[in-house]
């Protein structure tokens, strides 16, 4: 039984059918890749899993028997998915340690009144949950640990990447979908995110991930998923998916499998 | 001259008990903006509703003659009231009136005009229930007219400083709740990014709903200590209070709960001034002429950088 089973999906955004029929099974902590030119409908395919857009027909299915189709954003979060997005969306107004916590609050109990009164289950349960957002930064050793309190808009680029990152698994997700989370990062900490990704799949999480660095993505991938217009043309190993034809005749040669 | 130096500290201190009503009035229209980008017109309908709860908790109290009306457990048992069934009213005007207009993917204008909707509804209804003709608040009950004491030889109320005290209590607690607590920092993620708090396991209506609860609850409050204040309410007054604090959250910067309570107390005193040392039928006049001149000089509002980026992505 797959950890997560798309069936089906299909999105059409008025007349341009964005997603096309789209089919996949993730694992219990497989890494997968997603690749695919622009415009190949993967992060469409990224909303329509965590309900951000609503599909047009299709059904995703978690631990082979919950339907997340239709349900909204937190509660499928709640199941256990969470993410990234493209661009970065921290909450620049919080600390580090913040937007991890944010994260961590579905699991919060305590009630308005006992946190307002200060009753000591209350303030147990805070602080535990600061301890485990502060072991979440500490998965990036110094990266992020020492500017707990720093306003995350101050965060160098890789960094607040890296946040994302740690923000995400604040949900205790099962399945956590990266989208190209090494876009713009140098060589260095390309290689770094790496180590990092499968430190998280480590912890017993499933990675699916949009990524055009295919360094990262043969670097990291258990299977790698492509993607044109909509459809899934190729699904396999790295090796397999870089000599597709199909895979080849969708990036028309243009250098992408270069290493 | 020397008159008019004479009653400036007590004129103060009517403007900063004045001004930390309407903060709190304020910091409603600050927290839904803050969420939804929106400008809850109904708001002022709100503090008015407050004010005639904490009138019907008094008259009854007042009708069984408790001993005396010590103001220790009488403000609790007028305010806390107040403040739960305006919040619940709150809650409600956010389901009945903009909910599902936001669902139906409308405008900003639609929730605009449901929320002059809401408010005229609230209006009648009050004006319905309970007459046109003003109720009074039989103050000197609980507060006796002669409970003034002498600072350097002015004569302050000890009202006002109660209003003043309350209203800062309120406000410490709400940026306690806002900056420390859970609910706080998801009331915080969905002014900055709804659809990422949502991803991040957030119950973004949950979170408007509370964010109305609360905001609303403080206007009850401040419709209790108006009418303790000015011992007069009637179904109208809502509009006037609600357009002065709407004046004082965009004068602080709309959004900003710090920007909110300043702009109030700024409002407040510039109001007790100008009724001072102009004339008391032109406050209103050097009310909205600072008003004009913030927007000019400085449209962000006066107080910080805002609750959150209003770029959406």
């Amino acid at each position: 039984m797959s950890l997560l089973e798309v069936i089906g999906l299909r999105k059409n955004f008025g007349g341009i059918q964005a997603v096309r029929g789209f089919d996949i099974a993730i694992e219990e902590r497989q890494i997968v890749c997603l690749i695919g030119p622009n415009g190949s409908g993967k992060t469409t395919i990224f909303n329509l899993i965590t309900g951000l857009i609503p599909a047009t027909a299709g059904r995703v299915i978690i631990d082979g028997r919950r339907d997340i189709i239709g349900r909204k954003p937190h509660a499928i979060t709640a199941m256990g998915v969470a993410r990234t997005f493209q661009n970065q969306r921290l909450f620049n107004h919080m600390t580090l340690l913040e937007n991890v916590l944010v994260g961590c609050a579905r699991s919060a109990k305590a009630g308005l009144a006992s946190i307002l009164l200060g009753l000591p289950g209350a303030r147990a349960e805070k602080l535990q949950m600061i301890e485990r957002a502060r072991s979440l930064l500490a998965l990036f050793g110094e990266r992020l640990l020492p500017q707990a309190d720093d306003l995350a808009g101050s965060l160098s680029y890789a960094n607040r990447r890296r946040l994302e990152i740690a923000r995400a698994l604040a949900t205790e997700p099962r399945l956590l979908l990266l989208d190209e989370p090494a876009a713009g990062m140098n060589p260095t900490e390309s290689r770094e995110l790496m180590t990092d990704i499968l430190r998280v799949r480590d912890r017993g999480v499933a990675i699916l991930l949009i990524e055009h660095d295919m360094t990262v993505v043969r670097g990291i991938s258990d299977r790698v998923v492509a993607l044109d217009y909509g459809v899934k043309i190729a699904d396999g190993d790295f090796a397999e998916i870089r000599r597709h034809p199909k895979v080849i005749e969708a990036y028309l040669g243009r250098g992408t499998v270069d290493a | 001259m020397a008159d008019i130096l004479a009653i400036l500290p007590q004129q103060l201190v009517f403007g900063l008990s004045l001004g930390a009503v309407y903060g709190l009035i304020a910091l409603g229209y600050t927290m839904v903006y803050g969420v939804l980008s929106m400008i809850n017109f109904a708001h002022g309908e709100v503090f008015m509703v407050g004010a005639y709860i904490g009138w019907a908790v008094l008259t009854v109290l007042i009708g069984h003659a408790f001993g005396g009306l010590n103001p220790l457990w009488v403000l609790p048992v007028l305010l806390i009231p107040a403040m739960l069934l305006c919040g619940g009213l709150g809650v409600v005007i956010e389901r009945v009136a903009y909910r599902p207009l936001y669902a139906r993917g409308a405008s900003r204008l639609g929730p605009l005009i449901s929320a002059v909707g809401a408010s005229i509804v609230l209006q009648n209804a009050v004006m319905l229930s309970q007459g046109a003709r003003m109720k009074v608040y039989m103050t000197n009950l609980v507060f006796p007219a002669d409970w003034r004491f002498n600072v350097l030889g002015v004569s302050i109320s000890v009202l006002s400083i109660v209003i003043i005290v309350i209203s800062l209590l309120l406000m410490w607690g709400l940026v306690t709740l806002i900056q420390r607590t859970a609910l706080g920092r998801s009331i915080r993620a969905v002014a900055e990014d709804r659809e990422m708090a949502s991803v991040m396991g957030i119950d973004v209506g949950r979170v408007v709903s509370m964010t109305f609860f609360l905001g609303s609850a403080l206007g009850g409050a401040a419709g209790v200590l108006i009418g303790l204040y000015y011992t007069q309410i009637d179904f109208m007054m809502g509009y006037a209070a609600g357009l002065k604090a709407f004046t004082a959250a965009v004068l602080g910067g709309i959004g900003n709960i710090k920007g909110a309570m300043m702009g109030g107390l700024l409002l407040g005193v510039i109001e007790s001034l100008a009724s001072t040392f102009i004339n008391p039928a032109f406050k209103d006049v050097v009310t909205f002429a600072v008003l004009i001149l913030a927007l000019i000089f400085k449209p962000e509002g006066l107080f910080g950088e805002p609750l959150a980026d209003r770029e959406k992505i």
